[in-house]
């Protein structure tokens, strides 16, 4: 009789008993040594038809917004002593190439602005909706060369970099980036 | 009769085979490609620039973090049917209660908005360099799209409600950050960086003060 009581619920215990695992919730702390020279606001619209699968009867449409901010400057870990020369009042810098430093869409900068679902088809969940904002902020990392990021991070650099070495009494400097020579004389 | 079972035997085993190597060689999709939904891939859409801004962030410490957080309401529809009808017409296995649990991974970047600095915060005499940094700040808390996980979606979620939760996991990332002494630990390393970085630039004596 306890084995048949047993077999009658243990199906309802199995099914039923979708509990949160515990998460091990962890902060890693990550020494950095980046200089954030740019930040770029862009805008992009992810928009979709799931209409691909022969066997679900009528159209999931989504249009959704999003902005997102792109951050990008220097890496001063990459910096050794040797890319630093100093002759009197003269400085020469070669600095690693920019590099983006940061990607961040916030959930309230997303917004739906258009869904369409057949009577046969179920609405977009969540875990969709951002499977789908995934892909774009793929699509965004992939855009940054395009945007000219990289390159208005190093003239920010550049800039920031000469005030900074002008205010400690330096009169020349020179800053690289990589293979590209910017000089700023002071004058 | 005999000699028809076995060509129709012989037609169905040819058959089999048959659609076993084309399968193997994968000119025909397999039994589970031919139900299984199609994936959904956005449109490829241009990013357009809405602002660029000049900054001039000393980013020291990141720290990386991952939370959950949840949220639970009331359904309507059900609580509405169960009080109408005394629980009697009420489906008994439906959920009176709409629940969502997202785990987010995200970053926590702190670091010294070198922007900050007044004009008066360098001072130089001969081989020696003071310099006055501003604090520490939380500079940026990221927790995109790719970093969040829908563990449980039950019942009927808006998009406000469901970004309120995001934001909760957010504020919750900066409480961590916070327990965790990030912007002390920020500090400490801006003054070491900026000290490395004077001395390399030919300062032998260097004094690197926060502000308050």
């Amino acid at each position: 009789m306890k084995y048949l009581i047993w077999l009658l619920f243990c199906p309802f215990l199995l099914c039923c008993g979708k509990k949160l695992d515990r998460v091990q919730e962890v902060l890693t702390i990550r020494n950095m040594n980046d200089l954030a020279t740019v930040e770029y606001v862009v805008t992009k619209i992810i928009k979709t038809n799931d209409n691909k699968t022969w066997y679900k009867i009528g159209d999931r449409k989504i249009l959704m917004s999003c902005q997102a901010s792109i951050k990008a400057g220097i890496d001063f870990s990459a910096l050794k002593p040797e890319n630093i020369t100093i002759n009197g009042d003269e400085i020469s810098l070669q600095l690693p190439p920019a590099k983006m430093i940061s990607l961040s869409i916030r959930p309230e900068d997303i917004s739906v602005q258009y869904e369409d679902v057949g009577v046969f088809r179920q609405s977009f969940s969540q875990a969709e909706k951002d499977l789908l904002l995934s892909q774009g902020e793929e699509q965004i990392k992939s855009s940054i060369a395009s945007l000219g990021v990289l390159n208005t991070a190093e003239t920010n650099a550049s800039v920031f970099l000469t005030q900074f070495l002008k205010k400690l009494g330096y009169k020349k400097i020179n800053i690289r980036f990589g293979d590209k020579a910017i000089t700023q004389p002071v004058g | 009769m005999f000699r028809s079972i076995k060509a129709i035997l012989i037609i169905i085993v040819v058959a089999a085979a048959g659609l076993f190597l084309l399968r193997k060689l994968d000119f025909i999709p397999s039994w589970n490609q031919v139900f299984s939904a199609a994936p959904l891939e956005i449109d490829e859409t241009p990013v357009l620039i809405k602002e660029v801004r000049e900054l001039a962030s000393l980013i020291t410490v990141t720290g990386y973090d991952e939370v959950v957080v949840d949220s639970v309401h009331a359904d309507p529809n059900q609580i509405a049917l169960r009080t109408l009808t005394g629980g009697l017409a009420a489906n008994p296995f439906a959920p009176m209660f709409d629940r969502i649990v997202l785990v987010a991974k995200g970053q926590v970047i702190c670091g010294t908005d070198l922007k900050k600095m007044s004009d008066s915060a360098i001072r130089v005499f001969d081989d020696s360099a003071s310099v006055t940094i501003p604090k520490a700040e939380i500079l940026d808390i990221i927790i995109n799209p790719s970093g969040f996980e829908t563990f449980i979606e039950e019942g009927n979620w808006s998009d406000q409600a469901i970004t309120a939760v995001k934001i909760k996991a957010r504020q919750k990332m900066r409480d961590r950050a916070m327990q965790q002494q990030l912007l002390s630990k920020a500090n400490t390393r801006a003054i070491s960086l900026m000290t490395s970085m004077l001395q390399a630039s030919g300062f032998e004596k260097v004094t690197i003060n926060v502000e308050r």
